[in-house]
C-alpha cells in the first residue's frame, strides 16, 4: 500500500473534483423522493465510461454516499424519506422537526452518516479480503433466516402497537408476492391486471405510503400553514456533536459496527440495516417508549447504519466481484468496462485502483459532511415553507420519482393508490414503516426458503439436518428466537402498568 | 385576407407533413433505446457499451430506458409495440427473447421484429469446483449418471435454462436447477458452496476462474480466448450450443431507410477497435453480425430453439417433475 502515491492520486484537483460533483449529486438526488442510489448511478454511468476506472467509480461512489444521507434530509423535513434507506430515520426524525427541531435532527443525521461511513470504509480498507469470504458463506437458508429475523425486529419497532406492527409486516410480505413467482415465474395475485404481472416495485410503494400519504394528511389539516408551526429551535453543529458523543457514543459505534456487517451481507443492505439498527437502538435503550415521539437516538441509529453498509456493501464488490445490491452491481458494471475483474485478482493486479477507490470513499464522506453541514440551515427552512407552495413541489417530485424507476406511469398511479393507503392506516392508527421492511425481506426470505427446499430434496436429506451443520444458519437461529424472545418480553413490559393502575384504584376503592 | 390566413396555414401544415414524411433526414431528434433488464445487469452494460459508440456514428444522442420485469417480457412487449419511426428501438436479449414466447403467452412475436445488429456471441458455460468429483466434464456426467438428480446447478436466465436441457437430453443425465434471480447471484451460490454447479454467461467463467472454479464446458463452436483451458461440449463428444447475443432491433415498420441508417451507424461503430476491446473486457466474445447475416444467423437458432422450448416446455415452467 503505497500511501504517498494513493494521497497523491486520491487529493488531485481531477478527483477531487470528480468526488465533490458525485457526492453532490448523490445527496440532492437522496434528497428527491423516488431517486435514490441506482438510479443516480445508472444515470451517471455512462459518463464514466470516458474516465479512469478509479475516477469514474469515485464518482459513482460519492452518489452512493451522498444519497444515503440525502435521504434523511426529505424523511426528517418532510417525512418522506428520499431512499428506501432513510425510512428508518422519518420515525424519529420527523416528530422532533415537528418539534421545531429540525436542524438538530438534520445534524444528528449528518454526523451519524458522517461516523457510519467512515466506519464503514475503514473496515473496507482494512479488511475487506477476510470479511468477503464471510459473505459468501451467506447461501440460501441463511438468507431466509435473515429475513425472519429482520421481519421479527419489527415486533420491536412497533411497541406497543406489536399486534398492528405484524400485521403491516405480513401485509408488506403479501404485497412483495404480487406477480411472478421467484422460482417458477407464474404469475400470481395480480387479478388480471396486465402492469402487475411483474410485480409491485419498492419505491412508488414507499414513495406513496410516506410521501404521498404524508402530504395528503397535511392537506387535510384545518389549520396551520407549514409543517411546523412553533418557533425553530436554534441550534449549532458544535452542540450536537457533543452530545452526540457525550450520551450516544456506545450506541453510534454499535450501529455503525451493524450497519457494516448487515451491508457486507448479500441483499438489499442499506434500508435492512437501518432498520435493525433502529431496532436494536430502541430494544437496549433505558427508556424504549420515547422512540417514535423525536428520540435522536433513532436518527443515530438508522443513519450511521445505513451510510456505514455503504462501506460494508463495497467489501463483497471489490473483494469477491460479488455485487451485494442494486447500487453495486451498477458499479459492478462500470468496473468491468474498463477491462477490471472485480476480485481477488484486482487486488493484485491493479491494487492502486482499488486502493485509490477505497481512500477515495473516504473523501466522499467528507465531502457529505462539508454539504451536509453548509445546507442544514437551508434545508430546515423549508418546515416553514407554505403548504400551498410546498405540497405540489413535493407531490410532483414523488410523481417523477415514481416514474423513474422503470419509466412507467403505471408507477405513478401505484403510489397513488399507495399513499390513500398510507391515509387509511395512519388513521387506523396502523405503523406504515414494517410494510417497507415486508416489501424488502418478503422476497428475500421466500427466494432462500425455496430454494433451501429444492437443494435439501436434490440432496435427499432432511432441512434439519442441512441447516444443523451450518454454523451461521444456527447462529442466526438462535438469534431469531432472542429477537423474538425479547419482543414478547417488552411488549409484556409495556402492557403491565397499566394493569398495575387498574389494581391500584380498585384496591383503593376497597 | 381569410384566403391568405388559410394559405399560409395549409402551406405550414404541408411542409410539417414533408417533414415526417421524409424519413432521410433521420435522425432528427434524440434516440431511446429500451433494455428489458435492470440497470447494470449484463445485457443493459453491453448495450449502454456498443451504444455509446454508435452514438457517434449516427450523430445524435442514444439514451438507455430500462424496463426491467417477467425475464424480458415487459421490455421485449414494448419495444414490439413502440412507434415504428426509428426514435423508440431496444436490445434483445437472445435467445431468451425468442425462448419466451414459446413457453408463455406473451404479447409480442419476436419474428417481427427487425434485427439490425449483433456485436457478441457468448456461449453459455458450466462452472464448478475445483475439487471433487466435478472438476471435468467426464467426472461430472459420470456422477450424474450415478446418482440421478443429486447434483445442483444453479442459474438464472432462460438461455441457461437451455443449455442445462441440452446437456440432460445429450448426456442422458438429470441435475436439478436451482433458479437466482441473476447470473452473479447463480455465481455466488457456487463460490459459497451452496450449489455443486452453474450454468451461466461466459463472463462470469472469467471470474469464477480467477477464484478457482474451472469451467468445464463451453456451449459453444469454439473454445473461449479468455477460457483457454475449457473445452467445448462438442469437443467431448455432447452436441450443445447455446450463445448468448445482444441484439439491436427496430419494431416491425420502421422504413427502409432509415434501418439502412442504423445499419450503417452500426457497422461503422464495429470498425472501432476499441469497441472490440472493450467488450472483450467485459468478458464477453466479440462477434459482429449485421443485416443478412444477422438476419440468418436469427432465423436458423430460432427454428432449433423453438424446438428444443416446445419439447421440454416443463423446464422453462419451472414446474417440479
Amino acid at each position: 500500500m503505497d500511501i504517498l502515491g494513493i494521497l497523491s492520486y486520491v487529493l488531485g484537483v481531477r478527483e477531487l473534483i470528480l468526488i465533490f460533483l458525485g457526492t453532490l449529486g448523490g445527496v440532492f438526488i437522496g434528497i428527491l423522493p423516488g431517486l435514490s442510489g441506482p438510479t443516480g448511478v445508472a444515470l451517471l454511468l455512462p459518463f464514466t465510461f470516458n474516465l479512469d476506472p478509479a475516477g469514474g467509480l469515485l464518482m459513482l461512489g460519492g452518489i452512493y454516499m451522498g444519497s444515503s444521507f440525502g435521504g434523511s434530509v426529505s424523511a426528517i423535513l418532510l417525512n418522506a424519506p428520499g431512499t428506501s434507506y432513510a425510512a428508518a430515520t422519518a420515525l424519529d426524525g420527523f416528530p422532533l422537526a415537528q418539534q421545531g427541531r429540525s436542524k438538530e435532527a438534520l445534524y444528528v443525521s449528518l454526523v451519524s452518516s458522517v461516523f457510519g461511513g467512515v466506519i464503514g470504509v475503514v473496515t473496507l480498507i482494512l479488511f475487506a479480503p477476510m470479511l468477503a469470504r464471510f459473505a459468501l458463506k451467506f447461501g440460501p437458508p441463511e438468507m431466509f433466516l435473515l429475513a425472519a429475523a429482520g421481519l421479527a425486529i419489527i415486533g420491536v419497532l412497533a411497541g406497543e402497537n406489536m399486534f398492528k406492527g405484524i400485521a403491516a409486516g405480513a401485509l408488506g410480505v403479501l404485497i412483495s408476492m404480487v406477480g411472478p413467482d421467484i422460482m417458477t415465474g407464474d404469475v400470481r395475485l395480480t387479478f388480471g391486471i396486465e402492469n402487475l404481472e411483474s410485480g409491485i416495485p419498492l419505491i412508488p410503494a414507499l414513495v406513496g405510503l410516506f410521501a404521498i400519504s404524508e402530504m395528503i394528511s397535511q392537506s387535510m389539516r384545518t389549520h396551520g400553514m407549514s409543517l411546523v408551526e412553533v418557533p425553530m429551535k436554534r441550534t449549532s453543529l458544535a452542540r450536537v456533536i457533543r452530545d452526540i458523543f457525550r450520551k450516544g457514543a456506545v450506541l453510534l459505534a454499535k450501529t455503525s459496527a451493524l450497519g457494516t456487517i448487515i451491508g457486507i451481507m448479500p441483499g438489499e443492505g442499506a434500508a435492512v440495516a437501518s432498520f435493525i439498527a433502529y431496532g436494536e437502538a430502541k430494544r437496549s435503550s433505558s427508556h424504549p417508549e420515547l422512540f417514535g415521539k423525536g428520540n435522536p437516538e433513532g436518527i443515530i441509529a438508522a443513519e450511521s447504519a445505513n451510510n456505514a453498509s455503504v462501506g460494508g456493501a463495497l467489501v463483497p464488490l471489490l473483494a469477491l466481484g460479488i455485487p451485494g445490491s442494486c447500487t453495486t452491481a451498477i458499479l459492478y458494471g462500470a468496473l468491468t468496462i474498463h477491462g477490471l475483474i472485480p476480485g481477488p485478482r484486482l487486488f493484485m493486479s491493479n491494487p492502486d485502483v482499488v486502493y485509490n477507490f477505497m481512500f477515495g470513499m473516504l473523501l466522499t464522506v467528507i465531502f457529505m459532511g462539508i454539504i451536509g453541514a453548509l445546507g442544514a440551515e437551508y434545508f430546515s427552512k423549508v418546515m416553514k415553507l407554505n403548504f400551498k407552495y410546498l405540497v405540489p413541489i413535493v407531490l410532483l417530485l414523488c410523481f417523477m420519482g415514481a416514474y423513474s424507476i422503470r419509466n412507467s406511469s403505471f408507477d405513478i398511479l401505484l403510489a397513488v393508490c399507495f399513499g390513500i393507503l398510507g391515509v387509511a392506516l395512519k388513521w387506523l392508527n396502523m405503523p406504515v414503516a414494517p410494510i417497507v421492511l415486508g416489501i424488502i425481506l418478503g422476497p428475500i426470505g421466500e427466494e432462500g426458503l425455496r430454494q433451501t427446499l429444492v437443494i435439501t430434496h436434490a440432496r435427499e436429506i432432511s432441512l434439519l439436518t442441512y441447516v444443523i451443520a451450518r454454523p451461521i444458519s444456527v447462529v442466526l437461529f438462535f438469534l431469531l428466537a432472542a429477537v423474538i424472545f425479547t419482543s414478547i418480553r417488552s411488549f409484556q413490559k409495556l402492557k403491565s402498568p397499566q394493569e398495575c393502575d387498574v389494581d391500584v384504584t380498585t384496591s383503593d376503592k376497597n | 385576407m381569410k384566403l391568405l390566413v388559410f394559405a399560409c396555414v395549409a402551406c405550414i401544415v404541408f411542409i410539417c407533413g414533408l417533414q415526417s414524411a421524409t424519413a432521410t433526414d433521420y435522425p432528427r431528434k434524440n434516440i431511446s433505446v429500451i433494455v428489458p433488464y435492470g440497470a447494470g445487469g449484463g445485457t443493459d452494460t453491453q448495450a449502454r457499451l456498443f451504444l455509446s459508440f454508435v452514438e457517434k456514428t449516427i450523430g445524435k444522442p442514444v439514451i438507455i430506458v430500462n424496463k426491467p420485469g417477467a425475464r424480458g417480457e415487459i421490455g421485449n412487449t414494448a419495444i414490439f409495440n413502440a412507434k415504428p419511426e426509428g426514435y423508440m428501438l431496444g436490445v434483445l436479449a437472445y435467445p431468451d427473447s425468442t425462448a419466451l414466447e414459446v413457453y408463455k403467452e406473451v404479447k409480442y412475436n419476436a419474428s417481427e421484429f427487425i434485427y439490425i445488429a449483433s456485436y457478441t456471441k457468448s456461449p453459455v458455460v458450466l462452472i464448478a469446483k475445483k475439487d471433487g468429483p466435478l472438476k471435468d466434464l467426464e467426472g461430472f456426467i459420470a456422477y450424474a449418471k450415478k446418482n440421478p438428480g443429486k447434483i445442483t446447478v444453479s442459474m438464472a436466465a432462460d438461455s441457461h435454462t437451455l443449455a442445462t436441457v441440452f446437456l440432460q437430453n445429450e448426456a442422458g443425465i438429470k441435475v436439478t436447477p436451482v433458479f437466482y434471480k441473476s447470473g452473479s447471484k447463480a455465481l455466488n451460490g457456487l463460490l459459497g458452496g451452496h450449489v455443486d454447479a452453474a450454468m451461466i454467461a461466459t463472463q462470469f467463467g472469467v471470474v469464477a476462474e480467477s477464484q478457482g472454479f474451472p469451467v468445464i464446458g463451453v456451449a459453444g463452436d469454439e473454445r473461449v480466448p479468455k477460457l483457454p483451458n475449457s473445452p467445448t461440449f462438442k469437443e467431448k463428444g455432447y452436441n450443445l450450443k447455446v450463445m448468448q447475443s445482444r441484439i439491436l432491433v427496430a419494431p416491425k415498420g420502421t422504413p427502409e431507410d432509415v434501418v439502412k441508417v442504423l445499419t450503417e451507424a452500426c457497422n461503422k461503430a464495429a470498425e472501432e477497435k476499441e469497441l472490440r476491446a472493450k467488450i472483450e473486457n467485459l468478458g464477453e466474445v466479440y462477434h459482429f453480425l449485421s443485416e443478412d447475416a444477422l438476419v440468418s444467423y436469427v432465423n436458423d437458432t430460432n427454428a432449433q430453439v423453438t424446438k428444443a422450448v416446445k419439447e421440454n416446455k416443463g423446464n422453462f415452467l419451472r414446474k417440479k417433475k
